[in-house]
């Protein structure tokens, strides 16, 4: 058996998976394969570089915990200060010609830069995932898209242009490109910069979701490549329209975590980074993960059970025979 | 998730290809047409149908435009379908197993009850077995009792032979002689096989012994015994034979005091006089001594009272 965990992309929604990972630490699930977008990239860098299930579900709860209690989304003074500029100067009242207009207008268009700064992320992926522990840690992934520009990444985000998921193995990068690869898997169009990769600007998995969740949800490359056999699926969207009929997964038992009705219904949720919601989420996804895989794998047990009875009673069956007991049960 | 079965092969210690045989009688019923039962419905179905309940107003038309909602309900479709499917293998696949287990049940009581009625009949085999060796022991502790026994006899016969050839050869005369037989043959196997015989095999030894001795003499066994004759030939014995009379016709007086008995006080009166005179006196102080007896009483009286002496009953 080779166990794959997906982490799904949502924002501030990904305390959940903080919750979701106590439960597999308590229910010593250890995953062999992970693959995340987007925040659950981040996550996933965790548990690839940590490797045990247990001392990473320890860091990423306290990893959001210090991010709830510092400033997770910060403004990049610089750059919002020249965006100003650019806004003032558009909407002035001095003399403009219609060239400059349409000039400025593609410049903030094609731009692939966002007005948030991911310092604090990358500051957290060097201290709990370095690149060195990442490369000898579990086969990780992560889900990102080609960036066009803002303008066509955001149609991309809205899901108004389809646009093809990409997966990445990170322990195939050199060192210097590891963070990058996971940063740009969360690389929100506007509000962060697409980050170049292996000399191609890539965006936010989630942006090539408009079929089945395919990079917001990165299962495929753990089943095409990693050879996985059961797949861990966490959620942070309702109602994803991840497909686990799909038929690449025809031969893989999947657990899927979904958060329940009571969660993330504001659409604004994925921006919260306060205490009081990351604390909520984390105990949400403890609470959702545990039952779940408690009632998927109760049933699995109590399958094996008999199956396993019914290998015994076989087993005990030939023995008697084998001691001249006229037992045929072929008729 | 397999560590039960794993569990469990490693228990059974059972060679890898018998192992394979066992396990390719039990259909594939995997953990992914489960879960698509437990988790796809109960998670993923649940949880798009509930998102399609929340939205409302512009979302939920914006929703149905893009065919979001459309591909949701696809999706819970496939899922039912799907899980329904599974449930009906799921089903048939317990049909299966009851079905199996049923009958090996059926098959394993059918063979407890051969094996019980085929304990029960060696059981009671055995128990005729062990009857029949029972009597065969016996009957062969039988056999070899008697056989102990004519064995015993014809060793007995054999003393008696040696014993009663010893009648009037010694010159100590016949009622001496008759002490000396008594005392040797009683104090010996003849003696100890009176007590513990049955009377009949007892019958036929005491006849052999009367018969042997009215064989040797019969001519006096209806004459009286002379008592002065007896003493004269008891004080012609050397004295140490005489006192070893007197002492052993003591000592089996003492181990047999009462009743009185004509013939061992005879013997005792006889071997302590060193005169006639005082023989004849003591003998008419003793009234229960008979003038008149037969060498026949005087044997039968002897021979009883040493029988007597030795715990046994010659009657």
């Amino acid at each position: 058996m080779k166990l794959g965990v997906v982490l799904s992309g949502g924002g501030a929604k990904g305390a959940y998976e903080a919750g979701f990972l106590k439960a597999l630490s308590e229910l010593n699930i250890q995953p062999d394969a992970i693959a995340g977008t987007s925040i659950g990239a981040i996550t996933g860098a965790i548990c690839s570089a940590n490797i045990d299930i247990h001392k990473s579900a320890d860091i990423v709860e306290k990893l959001w915990l210090e991010l709830a209690r510092e400033t997770a989304l910060q403004f990049d003074k610089k750059k919002l200060h020249l965006n100003l500029i650019d806004v003032i100067s558009f909407f002035a009242p001095i003399p403009q010609t219609n060239i400059v207009k349409i000039i400025n207008s593609l410049k903030i268009s094609l731009s692939k830069e966002g007005i948030l700064t991911n310092l604090p992320l990358i500051n957290r992926l060097q201290k709990y995932a370095p690149p060195e522990m990442l490369k000898t840690g579990l086969p990780f992934y992560v889900g990102y898209s080609k960036s066009y520009g803002n303008f066509l990444d955001l149609l991309h985000f809205l899901n108004l242009k389809e646009i093809d998921a990409e997966y990445k193995k990170i322990q195939d990068l050199s060192d210097n490109e590891i963070h990058k690869a996971i940063m740009a898997s969360a690389a929100l169009p506007l509000l962060f910069d697409a980050i170049e990769v292996e000399g191609e600007h890539k965006r936010d998995g989630c942006l090539a979701s408009q079929k089945e969740e395919w990079g917001n949800t990165p299962a495929y490359p753990l089943v095409k490549y990693e050879k996985c056999t059961h797949l861990i699926i966490c959620h942070l969207n309702k109602g994803s329209s991840f497909n686990r009929l799909n038929p690449i997964f025809k031969n893989i038992p999947i657990i899927e975590i979904r958060p329940n009705e009571n969660i993330f219904n504001n659409s604004l949720d994925s921006l919260s980074f306060k205490i009081e919601k990351i604390k909520e989420w984390m105990d949400f996804g403890y609470k959702d993960s545990i039952k779940i895989l408690k009632d998927s794998i109760e049933t699995i047990k109590l399958i094996q059970k008999r199956k396993a009875m019914e290998m015994l009673s076989d087993y005990s069956i030939e023995k008697l025979k084998n001691r001249n007991f006229k037992l045929n049960f072929d008729d | 998730m397999n560590d039960i079965i794993d569990n469990v092969k490693r228990k059974i210690k059972i060679h890898p290809e018998e192992l394979k045989n066992i396990e390719d009688l039990h259909s594939n019923f995997n953990e992914k047409i489960i879960l698509d039962i437990v988790n796809g419905i109960s998670v993923v179905a649940r949880d798009l149908n509930n998102k399609n309940k929340s939205l409302k107003g512009f979302s939920a038309l914006n929703d149905k435009i893009r065919g979001n909602k459309k591909q949701r309900d696809e999706l819970i479709n496939d899922l039912f379908i799907n899980a329904i499917e599974g449930v009906s293998l799921w089903l048939r696949e317990h049909e299966k197993s009851l079905t199996a287990i049923n009958y090996k049940i059926f098959k394993l009581s059918e063979e407890l009850i051969k094996t019980q009625n085929e304990i029960i009949q060696f059981f009671n085999d055995y128990k005729n077995l062990k009857h029949s060796f029972i009597q065969f022991q016996k009957n062969i502790e039988n056999k070899l009792q008697k056989l102990e026994d004519r064995i015993l006899e014809s060793e007995i016969k054999n003393d008696i032979d040696i014993e009663i050839e010893k009648l009037n050869n010694t010159g100590f005369g016949t009622e001496v002689e008759l002490f000396i037989i008594l005392d040797n043959l009683m104090s010996g196997r003849f003696g100890k096989w009176l007590i513990i015989t049955q009377s009949k095999e007892k019958q036929r030894l005491l006849n052999y012994f009367f018969d042997k001795i009215k064989g040797k003499i019969n001519n006096k066994m209806n004459q009286l015994l002379d008592t002065e004759k007896f003493y004269k030939q008891l004080n012609n014995l050397p004295n140490y034979e005489k006192k070893a009379i007197n002492y052993i016709a003591s000592v089996y007086r003492q181990l047999n005091p009462k009743p009185y008995y004509d013939t061992i006080d005879l013997f005792l009166i006889a071997s302590k006089n060193n005169s006639e005179e005082n023989f004849i006196k003591e003998i008419n102080k003793n009234s229960h001594i008979r003038t008149f007896m037969s060498y026949n009483d005087f044997i039968e009286d002897l021979f009883e009272f040493f029988a007597k002496t030795y715990g046994g009953n010659i009657r």
